[in-house]
């Protein structure tokens, strides 16, 4: 079968999102770039004050936003490697070590809080940790910290309530893949004199890329643009870079400088990711994964 | 006998990421029993809340039937899309599939934020405004994504060696296509799905920017109380819909196992 | 196929449950659905038949039919039952409300598609000028409020909400953002804003995280001529030393209630409110008017322009400034100030500690006002740069 073939089988499967994608995503993005260089506000009849530069050169005139950029980026980082930490023998466990009767059951627990509001999670993990809530009092007990102190309103208060926002989609994207592996493989690893490392590198790590990086998107990108969380539990020191674009659309409406933000934002996020991607397709490669 | 401890520990890790993941709603639920309006202990028990959030014309109650039929009728509607999609993907060629998963990848790269903003203008633009079809729109914009990449997933991790073999063996396409293809692809297909109802009936920035006038679903409504803050029906609300759902999920899996069981 | 058929029962099964989950809200939906049908016949069927059976000087105009759509806070009032059901009942219409989380929301509602569905909106003292000059208010005959002359002339006749001579504001409740604090911390009673920025309070402080009050504050401790004008390297300066002080930052009642009643602040600047309803609950608070000054705000009334039940809404805006809801908002558990003279001198002096006007009010008032686009900007940016740091 040839090229044209398979491009038009394809495509024609693919045409009804293609045009999902142009008009929901390409051209608001594409409104969003032009937005970046108007002037302040479309007028209430959608004039545009002045083409321009300026909003640019604003953001970069002060640490501001290049601060908040770093800061959300290490935070989402730190959040993202937590996540596959907890995430992965948690998956592993329930595709392969829980019986095949309780898999479903445990994938739909994983989702279960998010059938509860966000924000009434938040304020529940609030709760938790907050001077003598459970987490101090815990800590007291066993002597390992005040009671009455409280790692609320700081910025470990928001990477642990990001890592739980963001915990599950990791566990189900890394279960989706890790599912796959066939137990005849490991066996036949182990069979050949492979120890449990060797397997795990060799046999389950390259299987479970595609999963590890969707689950690294998924959990990566909200967390990095998260301005609800850090407001809440963040304190004094906890604003993160997307509380500085939403201030442009909800505090004092500015679209252009708003626009510019996250245009700049989501340039940076791209180059994270694809570095992301190519590390691991690099790492894949290297220890012989499929591509 | 290694491999029991090692199963042990993975058991044990995995029993504890789940703790973890449920403590704040142990936490919802005791509180939602608590007459306490603050969240402070001690406990003062109550049903209260629950009287509260059923009694008259509960917003609350409104809120989530509206945020689950609509998250449904999304979450569907991304299934269907987004598999469709991920098969036809399957078939392109590597550098244009590469090319076109980046373009999928777009909603979930732009924050919702900003995706909310300009559909929002896109649809004044064209006359269209805060409509159910818009949030629809909007929504399944921004979940299909997910059931795309989970699908996508599972096509690299298994091969098509099923699928020659069926053909070999004289299967018609169709056939294959359901027997072997779509079976190989239903567990990226129900997590996709399952991940586009969350996200959907979480999705404040979304849903606010695009719903119609008067029209709220449950994060809008929960969201709203940022003046005057949250009022303690809410541990009601969610504590019946975390009792409801895990419900479920143990019916559904007696049954399906029970099922299985019967079919043989 | 049995997976499939296992996978297929699954799911068949959870949507049976949500979509029967549902079902329950959806015997609600059905108001919902008739309220926005009748919004969009309102403008068609207006009627104005008198009550015949009760007295001709209170004859109640019927306004079944129509629905008055009501853009205002969640929580905040006119949503409560002596409010919009009280309406529904005295006019026999039906009130709709749509809430906002920012005042920049409710413009930005206005102007993408709000403006001929929306009646009122509740702008404050700041934005009251920011919607007139993008022309989004109605003026108000002011000759059909019977309440007019009620109201306290100070927020009346507030200079942005007359132009020309005609009315397009009208106040509804005011309130200040001044110093509150537990007094079981302190040996002693504060006085003065500079207690904020006492390096004694450092980390116990809760701060509102809104731009322009901040840098007022601020403006106020650091002794600035003109408020509105700043030396913004004075403020910042001050800003960042408040900021070094400071936990965190509060948007909500709740925000700030939940860290002061953990004892994780201890003071910090609130609204009276948020003193009132501390105090209701039985925690310990003083809420005082600084030495230096307060702040105060004011929020108004407005009919959108193109409003479709202009009526309606003169009637909501009457019904509002009403002695008997002005009553019941002064003595919610919630407890807002009146401004309504008349139940304001009604008001006991019990009634008056717990709105923190006992036994007077401030002294030494900053009434936020209208701010030029550019200077809001230049404030927000501060601010921000101030939270960033």
């Amino acid at each position: 079968m040839n090229f044209k073939y398979h491009f038009k089988k394809g495509g024609f499967l693919v045409l009804p999102s293609a045009a999902f994608f142009l008009c929901l995503s390409l051209l608001p993005l594409a409104m969003l770039v032009a937005f970046s260089f108007i002037k302040g506000n479309l007028g209430s009849d959608g004039s545009i004050a002045a083409w321009t530069v300026d909003n640019f050169v604003r953001m970069f005139s002060s640490w501001t936003f290049s601060k908040l950029m770093l800061k959300s980026v290490g935070i989402g980082l730190l959040v993202t490697l937590i996540c596959i930490i907890l995430a992965y023998p948690a998956a592993w466990g329930v595709a392969k070590i829980f019986k095949a009767k309780n898999r479903n059951t445990m994938v739909m627990l994983a989702i279960v809080p998010f059938f509860t509001s966000q924000l009434l999670l938040i304020y529940a993990m609030m709760l938790i940790l907050q001077s003598g809530g459970l987490l101090m009092t815990l800590l007291g007990n066993l002597g390992l910290a005040d009671s009455s102190g409280s790692i609320l309103y700081s910025t470990p208060a928001v990477v642990i309530v990001l890592v739980y926002e963001y915990l599950p989609y990791m566990i189900l994207s890394l279960y989706s893949s890790l599912e796959s592996v066939e137990d005849n493989l490991i066996y036949a690893s182990h069979t050949l004199g492979a120890g449990r490392f060797k397997t795990f590198i060799n046999v389950v790590l390259p299987v479970s890329f595609p999963g590890l990086l969707s689950g690294i998107m998924l959990v990566l990108i909200p967390s990095v643009g998260s301005f609800v969380e850090p407001g809440l539990v963040g304190g004094s020191d906890g604003m993160m870079v997307g509380s500085l674009i939403n201030s442009q659309f909800s505090t004092v409406l500015d679209m252009g400088y708003g626009s510019a933000l996250s245009f700049v934002f989501l340039i940076i996020l791209s180059l994270i990711m694809f570095i992301i991607r190519t590390l691991t397709n690099r790492a894949n490669k290297s220890i012989g994964g499929i591509a | 006998m290694k491999k029991n401890k090692f199963n042990l520990a993975v058991r044990i890790w995995t029993i504890l990421v789940y703790l973890f993941l449920f403590t704040p709603i142990l936490v919802i639920i005791i509180m939602s029993f608590n007459g306490n309006k603050y969240g402070t202990l001690p406990i003062d028990f109550t049903f209260q809340w629950y009287v509260q959030l059923f009694s008259g014309n509960s917003d609350l109650l409104k809120a989530t039937g509206l945020s689950l039929s609509f998250s449904i009728l999304v979450a569907v509607t991304a299934m269907i899309l987004g598999t469709v999609t991920a098969i036809g993907m399957q078939q392109m060629p590597g550098k244009w599939r590469e090319r076109y998963r980046s373009v999928t990848s777009l909603p979930v790269v732009i924050p919702w934020l900003v995706q909310a903003i300009a559909l929002l203008m896109i649809f004044n633009f064209i006359g269209l405004g805060r409509s159910y079809i818009g949030m629809f729109l909007g929504n399944t914009a921004i979940v299909v994504p997910y059931v795309i990449m989970m699908v996508l997933g599972r096509f690299g991790e298994t091969d098509d060696n099923t699928e020659n073999a069926a053909r070999t063996l004289g299967a018609k396409p169709v056939r294959i296509f359901f027997d072997v293809t779509l079976y190989k692809l239903v567990p990226g297909i129900i997590s996709g799905t399952l991940m586009s109802f969350i996200v959907c009936f979480n999705s404040f920035c979304i849903q606010y920017y695009l719903a119609p006038f008067g029209v709220r679903t449950l994060p809008l409504e929960i969201f709203t109380l940022v003046r005057s803050g949250y009022t303690p029906d809410m541990n009601a609300l969610a504590t019946i819909m975390v009792v409801a759902t895990t419900t479920i999920v143990m019916i559904l899996n007696k049954l399906g196992y029970s099922a299985k069981n019967i079919i043989g | 196929m049995k997976k499939v058929k296992k996978y297929g029962a699954l799911f068949l099964a959870f949507v049976m449950a949500a979509v029967s989950l549902s079902a329950c809200g959806s015997s609600n939906k059905e108001s919902t659905t008739a309220a926005t049908s009748a919004a969009t016949t309102a403008a068609a069927s207006e009627t104005t038949a008198a009550d015949t059976s009760a007295d001709p000087s209170e004859a109640v105009e019927d306004f079944s039919g129509q629905t008055l759509v009501v853009a205002n806070w969640k929580g905040y009032g006119s949503d409560a039952e002596y409010g919009a059901k009280a309406f529904e009942e005295k006019y026999g219409c039906k009130v709709e409300h749509q809430y906002f989380t920012s005042l920049e929301e409710m413009i930005t509602m206005l102007k993408q598609g709000g403006q001929g569905k929306i009646d009122v909106v509740l702008p404050n003292s700041t934005y009251v000028k920011v919607m007139t000059d993008q022309d989004l208010l109605e003026p108000i005959d002011t000759s059909k409020l019977s309440t007019f002359a009620d109201l306290r002339e100070d927020l009346r006749d507030f200079s942005d909400s007359v132009i020309d001579g005609q009315y397009y504001a009208i106040p509804w409740t005011w309130g200040t953002t001044s110093l509150g604090y537990n007094p079981e911390a302190f040996s002693e009673p504060i006085t003065s804003w500079s207690a904020l920025w006492d390096s004694a309070n450092k980390g116990k402080v809760g701060m509102f995280d809104e731009f322009d009050s901040a840098i007022l504050t601020a403006g106020i401790y650091t002794g600035q001529e003109d408020l509105w004008n700043p030396n913004l390297d004075e403020i910042k300066t001050a800003l960042l030393e408040l900021k070094a002080n400071t936990r965190t930052f509060w948007a909500s009642y709740d925000d700030f209630l939940k860290p002061y009643m953990s004892g994780e602040i201890t003071l910090g600047n609130m609204w009276a409110g948020t003193a009132s309803q501390l105090l209701s609950s039985g925690e310990p608070v003083e809420y005082i008017y600084p030495e230096e000054g307060t702040i105060a705000w004011c929020d108004f009334w407005g009919i959108a322009k193109d409003a479709p039940n202009y009526d309606l809404a003169l009637k909501w805006i009457e019904f509002m400034t009403d002695d008997e809801f002005q009553y019941a908002f002064a003595t919610d558990e919630n407890a807002h100030n009146p401004v309504n003279t008349a139940v304001e001198a009604s008001l006991t002096d019990d009634q008056k500690k717990i709105l923190w006007m006992y036994p007077e009010g401030p002294s030494k008032i900053y009434m936020q006002k209208y701010m030029p686009e550019e200077t809001r900007s230049q404030w927000l940016e501060l601010w921000n740069e101030v939270k960033a740091n």
